[in-house]
């Protein structure tokens, strides 16, 4: 842990380094967005309940197009966040804070090159948004082929344990488009003591055959284990605007997304299966919606099955009244439950929406000797100013958890971006 | 396209759940409230200010400098006022006639002293604002291509009257196959070097209608490039990072129409929801999520007055749940070498041989007395 911080702490300080203090820096396009929520909870823990009332404030900011000698396309993002708890906090921690992403990127060597530095999220291949402190250079050489890595730190997360206190990778691709692309990559995540968290293997690809299909999947190879950590396979199928068919298949295993130093990673050996599909239709486009999905699922206690729908429908001037229902039934051996749920917005003028909000759930086994949930909020959306919005929430809830529960919540929201040049198709 | 108010169906996917809107004043042992950390956010906010104070003012371009392309390019060739064009491997400020090169035909004004022939502000002569260079283009090979007829991509330029700058448009561009192909498969890193303020066609024609919350994740592994041409990472890290404050759900409390994953009483459905993909919880939270909860509700073993939620009977019967969802045990019991299963399970315990039926055919005996967790049992 000692050691992320202060790697984090070298890193955010060489990013400022460069932004600012060389004076050779300049961002030609500057965007940020502030948000501040205060919201107030009735909390139940362990059978009384307690008020908490948080003050909330995140930020991000994006400057890119940063000339400077050293690098071509050089943005750095920041985004973070810091709380102050009011009231009655569950630990007693009354100020939080932190930093979900702070990099730097660049690239060089006539963009062949780009380079991230920071905290960040790999996402290409087996590292699967794998949230780091670190380095990820790309090189691509030509003909759509490249190299991508990664090394650093993962990111401990919040209430969590570490997630290793080292980690390295890399990606060998070729891409065809900008929506199709194979690769094959490797992971390995070190724990206290070097012991292996994670060693995986994988492949990947999407690729569109036609302008209308597409195929996209994925396979995660455990090396120590010598078996399939993840499989997932989808094909989508988009004959026209109006239709959009979906059919996927996934297999996991469960266990091995456990630490491999678990003792629980032990115990287990068994897969999780689950094919289905879905289906979108739009019949009337930007009016109305609707969509289904249907998945099988099979693990080591049986079958269970999940599916579920929904429609929305806009009317209106402008579509300014917009209703919609869904609904979703999940059942797996030993449980599941039955959801409805209805929300609808409504716009009052350029300024002002209103927006609603109602779900309950049916469960088959009771909780806390209670079968049923209810849950519902009203939001009142007013746009300031361009760039200024303002939020109230209200939220109620009557749960096998607490037969009672109201939540508060306003949010001051500022999107400021900077445009700097248009260039039109 | 807007991050905050136009989440679209992105905003799906994990973020801590329901348990983290009630708790989220709450720390785990080991979670982080980062003081070093802060200060490194205020040093980078010091430093992100200088750069915003750096970044030029928003002028409209033209108005600086009076001069007219249509009376310019009648009788002179664009090269004439351009002269580094040609050589020109990269768009620069650099592109545009310095004063020196206006004088060689109007030094008699700046001699007479008629700085409003050229200046649009007499009193305040200034140069040209500053451009921002936003395209990748080599005018010397694209010169060589339309055999140094500038109009092949100025196509306007020389009727404009002033100085305004008006790249030449898309179009411009995709009229040459090579270009066109770049345009329809979506290379927009060819040429731009930022694409996320440009709502261009292809990247709407990239839809993220259907089942997208579900495939985006796959989709995302594979072509990521194509994904940052809109988005950069504080859209992603709104779900996906670790360290973020509260579920997206309230953060984005006015989406209605958003498929999020963790909407309205996740609570009370969690634990159904686990049992049923549990992988898809361990990808964001990890077991030690699940613990930290737990025994703060005196259902996990570290609580300060724990009760147990399984039935009766379950120290005989539990061994067919733990096979089929091991997960499940791990977010409570996992405590490494205090971990419980151990008093029974450990070689000689009265639990018996917990490994799956061909686990030696994947573990030696030796990596059982070389592992610091085999060792916990095999001692």
């Amino acid at each position: 842990m000692a050691t992320s911080h202060m790697k984090l702490r070298a890193i955010l300080a060489g990013l400022a380094a460069l932004a600012g203090g060389t004076g050779l820096a300049r961002a030609e396009s500057v965007s940020a967005s502030a948000t501040t929520i205060v919201s107030g909870q009735r909390d139940p823990r362990d059978g009384t309940v307690r008020t908490v009332v948080p003050f909330l404030e995140l930020v991000s900011l994006r400057a890119s197009e940063i000339n400077n000698p050293l690098l071509d396309d050089t943005q750095i993002v920041v985004s973070g966040w810091g709380e102050v708890v009011a009231g009655d906090p569950r630990d007693g921690k009354s100020a939080l804070g932190d930093v979900d992403v702070a990099y730097l990127q660049g690239s060089t060597w006539h963009r062949r090159v780009t380079l991230r530095l920071g905290r960040q999220l790999v996402v290409p291949g087996s590292a699967a948004n794998l949230q780091l402190d670190g380095l990820a250079p790309t090189l691509r050489v030509g003909a759509g082929f490249g190299l991508s890595g990664f090394v650093g730190v993962p990111v401990t997360p919040r209430f969590g344990y570490s997630r290793g206190e080292f980690a390295t990778g890399a990606r060998a691709f070729w891409s065809r488009s900008y929506e199709s692309e194979v690769g094959v990559s490797i992971l390995e995540i070190l724990g206290a003591g070097r012991h292996v968290f994670r060693r995986d293997a994988g492949v990947d690809a999407r690729y569109r055959l036609t302008d209308s299909l597409a195929l996209s999947g994925l396979a995660r190879w455990s090396l120590p284990e010598s078996r399939m950590a993840e499989a997932d396979v989808a094909a989508n199928w988009r004959p026209c605007r109006y239709l959009d068919v979906t059919t996927d298949y996934r297999r996991t295993a469960p266990d091995l997304f456990l630490p491999r130093y678990s003792i629980f990673a032990v115990f287990a050996q068994e897969t999780r299966d689950e094919f289905g599909g879905f289906v979108a239709l739009r019949p009337w486009p930007r009016r109305l919606d609707v969509q289904g999905d249907f998945h099988e699922v099979h693990d080591a206690s049986g079958w269970g099955w999940n599916t579920g729908g929904k429609a929305s429908l806009r009317f209106g001037s402008n579509g300014g009244t917009r209703v919609g229902v869904e609904s979703r039934r999940l059942r797996i051996p030993g449980g599941g439950y039955l959801m409805g749920r209805v929300f609808a917005w409504q716009t009052i003028n350029t300024k002002i929406r209103l927006v609603a909000d109602f779900d309950a759930y049916d469960l088959d086994q009771p909780l806390n000797g209670q079968n049923r949930s209810f849950f519902g909020s009203g939001s009142l959306v007013y746009d300031v100013a361009p760039a200024w919005r303002a939020v109230l929430t209200g939220m109620e809830n009557v749960t096998p958890y607490a037969t009672h529960q109201m939540e508060g919540l306003l949010k001051v929201i500022y999107d400021g971006r900077r445009a700097v040049k248009e260039v039109r198709p | 396209m807007s991050g905050l108010f136009d989440m679209g169906t992105l905003k799906g996917f994990p973020n801590p759940p329901a348990m983290a809107r009630r708790r989220r004043s709450r720390q785990a042992p080991h979670a982080r409230t980062h003081r070093g950390a802060w200060i490194a956010v205020a040093a980078l906010g010091i430093a992100a200010c200088a750069t915003m104070l750096g970044t030029r003012r928003a002028k409209q371009p033209g108005e600086e400098i009076r001069q007219s392309h249509a009376v310019h390019a009648k009788d002179l060739p664009c090269v004439m006022c351009h002269e580094d064009v040609p050589e020109a491997v990269t768009v620069t400020d650099r592109l545009r006639p310095p004063e020196a090169k206006c004088l060689e035909c109007h030094s008699d004004k700046k001699e007479q002293k008629e700085c409003g022939f050229c200046h649009a502000d007499p009193a305040h002569p200034g140069t040209y604002p500053p451009e921002s260079h936003a395209i990748i283009i080599s005018h010397k090979l694209h010169l060589k291509l339309v055999s140094d007829d500038c109009t092949a991509c100025h196509v306007k330029l020389s009727e404009y009257a002033r100085v305004r700058p008006r790249p030449p448009t898309m179009k411009s561009c995709t009229k040459c196959h090579e270009h066109r192909v770049d345009f329809d498969e979506g290379r927009c890193g060819r040429c731009h070097t930022d694409l996320k303020r440009f709502p261009l066609r292809p990247v709407a024609e990239f839809s993220h209608a259907g089942d997208f919350v579900r495939q985006h994740g796959s989709i995302a592994r594979s072509t990521t490039d194509a994904c940052v041409q809109c988005h950069d990472q504080t859209f992603c890290a709104d779900c996906h990072a670790r360290t973020a404050p509260m579920r997206v759900e309230l953060k984005f409390s006015e989406n209605v129409t958003s498929d999020f994953i963790h909407r309205g009483d996740y609570l009370t459905r969690h634990g159904i929801e686990a049992r049923s993909d549990p992988v898809l919880c361990q990808r964001c939270h990890g077991t030690s999520f699940c613990t930290a909860c737990h025994n703060q509700e005196n259902v996990g073993p570290g609580g300060s007055n724990p009760r147990s939620p399984h039935p009766a009977g379950w120290a005989t019967s539990h061994a067919t749940s733990a096979r089929r969802d091991i997960v499940s045990c791990a977010s409570c019991h996992d405590q490494g070498p205090n971990s419980n299963c151990i008093g029974c399970h450990r070689v000689g315990g009265m639990g018996g041989n917990p490994h799956p039926a061909n686990w030696r055919q994947k573990h030696s005996p030796a990596e059982a007395y070389g592992t610091a967790m085999c060792r916990y049992c095999h001692q």
